[in-house]
């Protein structure tokens, strides 16, 4: 599916942590999936950012490297974080919808 | 290490050096795998300038380290400060290629347009916008002269800065009564259609020689200023601030840079309500306000404001960097 335009601007926060919730996953893995699930490709630059400051809040953290891939996991922290979001995000993506409902009709 | 285009070794080289130490190795394998997917290197290599860039900027993900952040403060406050070394020599060709120029025809009186009273009060407003970052430059280092403990006692650099700067006042003071500024063929009338140049000052005795005098001081001052930047470069890299001294300069960091945004948006509106002046007709008089700089004005507004950007960059980090020292403090 093509994505254009302002459906692309997502948080990456957003978009890692979710990734994650699937298991640990090291940096290209995530780009990878991330590009699966929404459709963005993040640059590796960026990916790093968000990953260290997600490492800096608790909400990930790093496990022992594998050659030279690092794999990340979700924390407790993280995984209440991410679920919290995501009913925000729900929510209003249900109202949305709902909403659009009756113009489309 | 992998076979990276240079310009993607060099984004990676960008990253700081905790960066490096913690994610390198990681970041390598990403890359790596992206380019074995047939990715843009130029893509991902401006992805990771970006990424350097956030980095050094805010420090994300910088160990907990009072050295570290300490020291982050006091490059950032360089960084913010220093442009301002940059700034001046660039005020100074400004104002040596900006002013009004008058063309009388006959006895008729002339003033400036609506615009080029504006682009005259816009360069009064940027003389005084460089004053008063002068004076914050002189507040700022005599608030830091006290926090830099550890100077270095051998070199000559801050010594030789100084003398300079004090020689060179003295000797372009001492010419002033020759009156150098008004002594020359720009204060001269030019009349159309006639050869004659009307209130033209002559050169008084002793002109030449106040003028050699004038030249030297001029010189030694330049090499003062030159010096300047250095001497604070290295006194403010070698001492242990302390956290008030390292307060003090993020509060004098965020003054100039604030100083600094104006005095580029000034230059370039300056640019353009002089471009905004009706054109000159033949046989009437008139004033313009406008700059013999032509084309060279572009880049002279680029400079300026590129200067305030990094000045601007340099205050967001080094007020971030040192409100985290505080906290490490505690």
């Amino acid at each position: 599916m093509a994505v254009k335009g302002w459906q692309r601007a997502q948080d990456p926060a957003l978009l890692v942590l979710t990734s994650l919730a699937a298991g640990p996953m090291h940096g290209y893995a995530l780009i990878r999936d991330v590009e699966t699930i929404a459709h963005v490709t993040l640059g590796p630059g960026t990916l790093y950012g968000v990953l260290s400051r997600l490492e800096e809040e608790g909400l990930v953290e790093p496990l022992p490297a594998d050659d030279r891939r690092r794999p990340y996991r979700l924390t407790g922290a993280g995984a209440a974080a991410l679920r919290e979001r995501l009913l925000v995000t729900s929510a209003v993506a249900s109202i949305g919808l709902r909403r659009l409902g009756p113009a489309l009709t | 290490m992998r076979n990276f285009s240079r310009i993607t070794l060099l984004s990676l080289r960008a990253y700081p050096a905790w960066w490096q130490e913690r994610y390198r190795d990681e970041m390598d394998a990403v890359v790596g795998g992206l380019m074995e997917d047939g990715r843009s290197s130029i893509r991902i290599s401006l992805n990771l300038l970006g990424g350097s860039l956030r980095a050094r900027l805010l420090g994300t993900g910088a160990p907990a380290s009072r050295e570290l952040w300490s020291l982050r403060t006091k490059t950032s406050l360089l960084v913010a400060t220093l442009p301002w070394f940059a700034v001046i020599p660039l005020a100074a060709i400004f104002f040596t290629n900006s002013g009004e120029n008058g063309f009388f025809h006959g006895n008729q009186i002339a003033q400036l347009s609506r615009a080029g009273a504006v682009a005259h009060d816009l360069a009064t407003i940027i003389s005084g916008l460089l004053l008063v970052s002068f004076f914050v430059v002189v507040f700022g280092w005599g608030q830091l002269r006290h926090g830099l403990a550890q100077r270095d006692q051998r070199s000559l650099l801050p010594g030789a800065s100084v003398l300079a700067a004090i020689i060179g006042v003295v000797l372009v003071l001492i010419t002033l009564p020759y009156r150098l500024s008004t002594a020359t063929a720009t204060g001269c009338l030019h009349i159309i259609g006639s050869t004659h140049l009307g209130n033209c000052v002559t050169k008084g005795q002793g002109y030449t020689f106040a003028k050699v005098i004038a030249f030297a001081g001029l010189c030694l001052l330049v090499v003062a200023f030159v010096l300047a930047p250095i001497v604070v470069a290295r006194a403010v890299r070698d001492s242990e601030l302390s956290d008030e001294s390292l307060r003090s300069g993020s509060r004098v960091a965020l003054t100039l840079s604030t100083l600094l945004v104006f005095v580029a948006l000034a230059i370039a509106a300056f640019g353009l309500t002089a471009s905004l002046q009706p054109a000159p007709q033949r046989g009437m008089s008139y004033f313009l306000e406008k700059s013999t700089l032509g084309g060279w004005y572009v880049l002279l507004d680029v400079a300026f404001v590129m200067l305030a950007v990094v000045s601007s960059l340099g205050t967001i980090s080094a007020r971030r960097s040192y409100r985290r020292t505080v906290a490490l403090d505690g």
